[in-house]
């Protein structure tokens, strides 16, 4: 054994989405911060698909960039295409998405990481944690190198005892061709955590020259790419087309004939799958009666000619996956580069850690991404940027920070798995979130940014950036209240030709914003704005003023929702002596030790009357409640 | 208000009666009781929920025969040790035992205290608790009837299935929101499952109404000139519920109350002084508290001598109500022809109090027409709190429509959706695990 002479106040473990964000925000914040990677070539690698955003996950991805992280820049520079998902839809579920260069991203981020000051970036693979008195003092590499450090964050991704699957044929890897990490597994269970195992898979990727675009529909990017990133002026590189094609009968009736030789229903996997990226023998057992499912065929960058077969996901073994890739229009002749797989892991289910990400058994240990049993980059990276800035904060003495339901999407998320936990890998939808109205994707940077600042992760430049947007909004609002029309013939004419009703007496800007036909292009066309506005500012404009009554609501009910979020139960609450608690009630209470009233009463099974009761004994108990 | 003390009180509603019960309950209920209580066997030894025979002594003075029963916690109503005795019925009596208690160490119990403890114990949720407290204040054996049908859960079930089919299309407007790219959803289609539910609470408010009058029963005021016949009315409607008689006190210059069970419903029959103009201060107070019973009355019994030609006056005051009878009365004298004309927009009566000729209709009518038509209330909104629930889930469901047709965005809907949804789960007391996205995988193939 040997101890490296340096002691860190934050060391990350593991390189990828969760492990960036995490290293990046503890060594911005001044922390002396350790990158502890397995392998240096893999750092944000991309194992499963190409692409950053979608539906909730692209809210995520602006509000990490609002926080002060680097996910939102990193897709914006290494992006091939760029779409603005649900634009028909309201303004609380459009979001942004692209498709990204996977070696592009990588470097990229390598080579930020590498730049950062305060951060180390080494080779090396855990083997074990260092604890003393329940307490993280460091972690071992298999080389039996010690690494001394205050915090200790574990984001392993599907790399806990990995174990791949093809057909009949299992292997121990993290990642196709990569080493698991099993010693580090049992330690944890011998620190007394409990593990569970969930499944995850991914698709084939196979050569674009052998592919016959002609027969698939085309999907080109957005005319006008949007960037993640509230400090990227424009997207400038080529955007690259994905193509859509979809199964046949031929292509389900190869997989139902080949259903003994799957991983998944031959029994070979234990662990449980996300329902929303279900395996294709998956949606061809359950849904037997539809004809065809769509199938994404998506670049993997603009130096590959490797293509991502979206919506193949398989554990059907080699030979057969070339059968089913070629019974797809346009893929008749495909050459598979890469097969698809299943992966198993061990995930530690999240009721074991705080809302901190810091691990209840253990002081100053904390999780983030795939262990906590979620999915996908963009909820790893946003848990990633917590843990980095909790693990920051506890180095240094200071109180730690935790988003709630109303701040942000990772909020809604952190608290979820805090709470309720999870038994299949976890990922963000809209509709998990109570205060949708408010957490839009073109606000993030409003309800986050003071926040990043006061953490110490937005530079000058991007406050000022920041602050300045803000300043427009605010006055361009004022400015629509304020003004008042008086109808005239000019103002009617416009008005009757967007079918909207002629004006019987004066409005102000903001009243005609609210007609429903009416958009903030047309009213500022009856009187436009002092200086040239931004898109970015028109568009939250647009939206403050337009929903307005509904945004209001939605912050009354945020009032409600913090005034229990504000009634702390003590830590070493002792709900057993409760009598009229019921068995089930206590048991609950007593393994996830609610910070709140508010997150007793999100506990699964917790009754009004199990939260009234409480309420009544810790007002009984002269709490301060 | 402590909630770990002894609490006790007369448990069976006031006036005379055959049994009185005394209820203790609290951590010494069993000391307490064994004070005052001699048997066969010490009370403390007593097997639980077993009647025994014994005597209350009071200062030393065998005061009363009684049986006792031992609860013991947490199997007792309340979830507290529980003693009761079942005493010889009658206020004085009850009213010194009671007494007695508190000076061995018990607590008044304060309304509802019971029902509270039961709650806080953990014995029942805040549904049930409710409608126990309904029990014990309901009026009449209708509203006992509904009482009960909120406990079996008849009531419960039924808004479950509400919140059901809501749920249903909250689920079709998620799926097209969070997974624009795998389904196509046509939004029109949640439209008449949304408004079928809307009809539905719409009907529970209305008949909020008519469970206020089961459960709070109504006023039924008798108006008219002097002499009309107004005091043998309320007699003989009186005589017919022979179980309520009682000596009528006072004069008609004065209001007097009385209450009548009509087929199930507490009924206040109120005799208003005969409204007329005069100088008499007496008699004007009168008039002017026949006045405040008449407008805060559900039904007004406008009782003229249908033997005369209408009186002018009459005519005026006829024209000036909305719910109410024209009573018809002294039938047994010959009906004017002349009231043939008079057709206010309610119903009239033609009755002889004196013989009881048309008293029987005049019942049915007035049941009626407080109930509405239909004979059993198989679903009743008696709460307050439920009606300003349903009130919530209407607007909410109501403003949904709404935004469908104007066309909205799915996110607002289904924030209006969230708002009737919440309501329901306040009433139900239960929160239904949100398996919006459960529902969303069952029903359609999801994911890339």
């Amino acid at each position: 054994m040997w101890t490296y002479e340096k002691k860190y106040d934050v060391i990350v473990v593991g390189g990828g989405h969760a492990g960036t964000e995490a290293a990046l925000a503890s060594a911005r914040m001044g922390c002396e911060t350790l990158l502890l990677t397995m392998n240096l070539d893999t750092i944000a690698q991309m194992s499963c698909n190409p692409a950053i955003g979608g539906i909730a996950k692209g809210h995520m991805v602006r509000e990490i960039d609002a926080l002060g992280g680097e996910m939102a820049r990193n897709i914006d520079a290494s992006g091939l295409q760029f779409r603005m998902l649900n634009r028909r839809r309201g303004p609380a579920v459009q979001a942004p998405r692209a498709q990204a260069d996977k070696k592009a991203y990588q470097f990229r981020m390598k080579e930020v990481i590498e730049h950062q000051p305060h951060l180390d970036v080494k080779q090396g693979l855990l083997e074990d944690l260092v604890v003393k008195n329940r307490r993280i003092e460091g972690v071992v590499t298999k080389a039996k190198t010690v690494f001394a450090a205050r915090t200790v964050i574990l984001t392993t991704g599907t790399f806990l005892k990995g174990l791949i699957h093809v057909g009949d044929f299992s292997y121990s890897a993290g990642r196709a061709g990569e080493q698991a990490a099993d010693k580090a597994s049992d330690g944890l269970s011998q620190l007394g955590f409990e593990l569970g195992r969930l499944k995850t898979g991914t698709p084939p990727r196979v050569n674009a020259r052998s592919i016959d675009f002609s027969t698939c529909e085309e999907q080109p990017g957005d005319a006008d790419p949007r960037p993640f990133s509230y400090h990227t002026a424009c997207i400038e590189q080529e955007q690259l087309s994905c193509h859509l094609t979809t199964t046949v009968q031929k292509t389900h009736d190869i997989i139902r004939n080949n259903l003994d030789r799957s991983a998944m229903y031959s029994g070979r996997i234990q662990g449980v799958g996300p329902r929303y990226c279900p395996s294709v023998e998956d949606k061809i057992v359950r849904f037997p009666d539809k004809e065809g499912h769509q199938i994404f065929l998506e670049p993997e960058g603009y130096h590959t000619l490797e293509v991502y077969l979206n919506g193949l996901s398989m554990s059907l073994p080699e030979d057969v996956q070339v059968e089913v890739v070629r019974s797809i229009p346009g893929l008749d002749r495909a050459e598979i580069m890469r097969p698809a797989y299943a992966v198993e892991y061990d995930y530690v289910p999240p009721t074991q850690i705080h809302p901190t990400l810091e691990t209840k058994p253990i002081a100053g240990l904390f999780f983030a991404g795939q262990i906590n049993g979620t999915t996908g980059y963009e909820e790893a990276a946003g848990q990633g940027i917590m843990a980095g800035i909790n693990a920051a904060l506890t180095a240094r003495g200071d109180d730690p920070i935790i988003l709630d339901r109303s701040q942000a999407y990772i909020g809604v998320l952190i608290d979820d798995l805090v709470t309720k936990g999870t038994e299949e890998p976890y990922r963000m939808f809209t509709s998990l979130a109570e205060y949708r109205l408010l957490l839009r994707q073109d606000n993030a940077d409003l309800r986050l940014c003071e926040l990043g600042r006061k953490i110490g992760l937005l530079s000058d430049e991007a406050y000022n950036r920041f602050c300045k947007r803000k300043r427009q909004i605010d006055e361009e609002v004022e400015r629509l209240r304020s003004t008042r029309l008086t109808p005239t013939d000019d103002i009617q004419t416009t008005l009757k030709a967007s079918h909207s009703s002629p004006l019987k007496r004066a409005v102000t800007l903001a009243e005609l914003l609210r007609r429903p036909e009416l958009s903030y292009d047309t009213v500022t066309q009856l009187s436009p704005a002092p200086e040239t506005l931004p898109e970015d500012v028109c568009e939250s404009v647009e939206i403050e003023l337009k929903y307005e009554g509904y945004l209001d609501r939605q912050e009354e009910q945020v009032q409600r929702f913090r005034n229990l979020e504000k009634k702390y139960i003590p830590e070493n609450f002792n709900y057993a002596a409760i009598a009229a608690l019921r068995n089930e009630a206590i048991e609950k209470f007593t393994r996830i030790r609610p910070r709140s009233l508010g997150q007793a009463s999100r506990i699964p099974g917790i009754s009004p009357a199990d939260i009234a009761l409480l309420m009544i004994m810790l007002k009984k108990r002269g709490a301060s409640v | 208000m402590s909630d770990n003390d002894t609490i006790a009180a007369i448990a069976t509603a006031p006036g005379e009666g055959a049994i009185g019960i005394i209820r203790l309950s609290g951590p010494d209920a069993i000391s307490i009781g064994e004070r005052l209580f001699r048997g066969k066997t010490p009370l403390r030894n007593l097997p639980s929920r077993q009647l025994s025979f014994g005597h209350l002594y009071i200062q030393g003075r065998d005061f009363d025969k009684v049986l006792v029963s031992v609860m013991r916690a947490p199997n007792s109503f309340t979830g507290d040790d529980t003693v009761e005795f079942n005493c010889h019925g009658g206020p004085f009596l009850l009213r010194r035992i009671v007494e007695a208690v508190f000076q061995e160490g018990g607590r008044p119990a304060s309304p509802g205290e019971f029902t509270r403890r039961a709650f806080l114990n953990g014995k029942i949720d805040l549904s049930q608790a409710e409608a126990v407290s309904d029990m014990i204040t309901a009026k009449s054996d209708l509203s006992l009837q509904s009482a009960f049908f909120q406990l079996r859960g008849g009531f419960h079930r039924r808004f479950v299935k509400m919140a059901e089919s809501i749920r249903q299309a909250a689920m079709l407007l998620e799926a097209n929101l969070d997974f624009s790219e795998d389904v196509e959803i046509d939004v029109e289609m949640i439209k008449p499952p949304l408004s079928q539910a809307l009809k539905h609470i719409e009907d529970l408010i209305l008949s909020y109404e008519r469970g206020k009058i089961i459960r709070e029963g109504a006023v039924v005021t008798l108006a008219g000139q002097p002499n009309v016949g107004k005091s043998s009315l309320l007699n003989r409607l009186l005589e017919e519920d022979r179980a309520i008689v009682t000596d009528i006190p006072g004069t008609t210059r004065d209001t007097i109350e009385e209450q009548i069970d009509l087929n199930g419903i507490a009924v206040t029959l109120v005799d208003t002084a005969g409204i007329r103009d005069t100088d008499d201060p007496v008699e004007r107070e009168g008039t002017r508290r026949s006045q405040q019973f008449i407008d805060r009355a559900a039904i007004v019994l406008y009782i003229v001598d249908g033997s005369l030609p209408p009186h002018s006056q009459d005519l005026d005051n006829i024209s000036g109500y909305d719910r109410a009878f024209l009573v018809l009365n002294k039938s047994d004298l010959g009906i004017y022809a002349g009231w043939q004309s008079v057709q206010p927009c309610y119903p009239q009566i033609i009755l002889s109090a004196k013989t009881g000729d048309g008293i029987t209709t005049l019942r049915a009518r007035l049941r009626e027409t407080l109930l509405g038509k239909s004979d059993l209330p198989d679903e009743i909104v008696t709460k307050e709190r439920h009606v300003l629930a349903l009130q919530q889930a209407s607007a909410g469901l109501s403003q949904a429509l709404k935004s469908l047709e104007s066309g909205n965005p799915g996110e607002i809907i289904a924030l209006d959706l969230r708002v009737a949804l919440d309501a329901l789960a306040a009433i139900i007391g239960e929160t239904t695990p949100d398996d919006v996205l459960d529902r969303i995988f069952q029903t359609f193939c999801i994911g890339k």
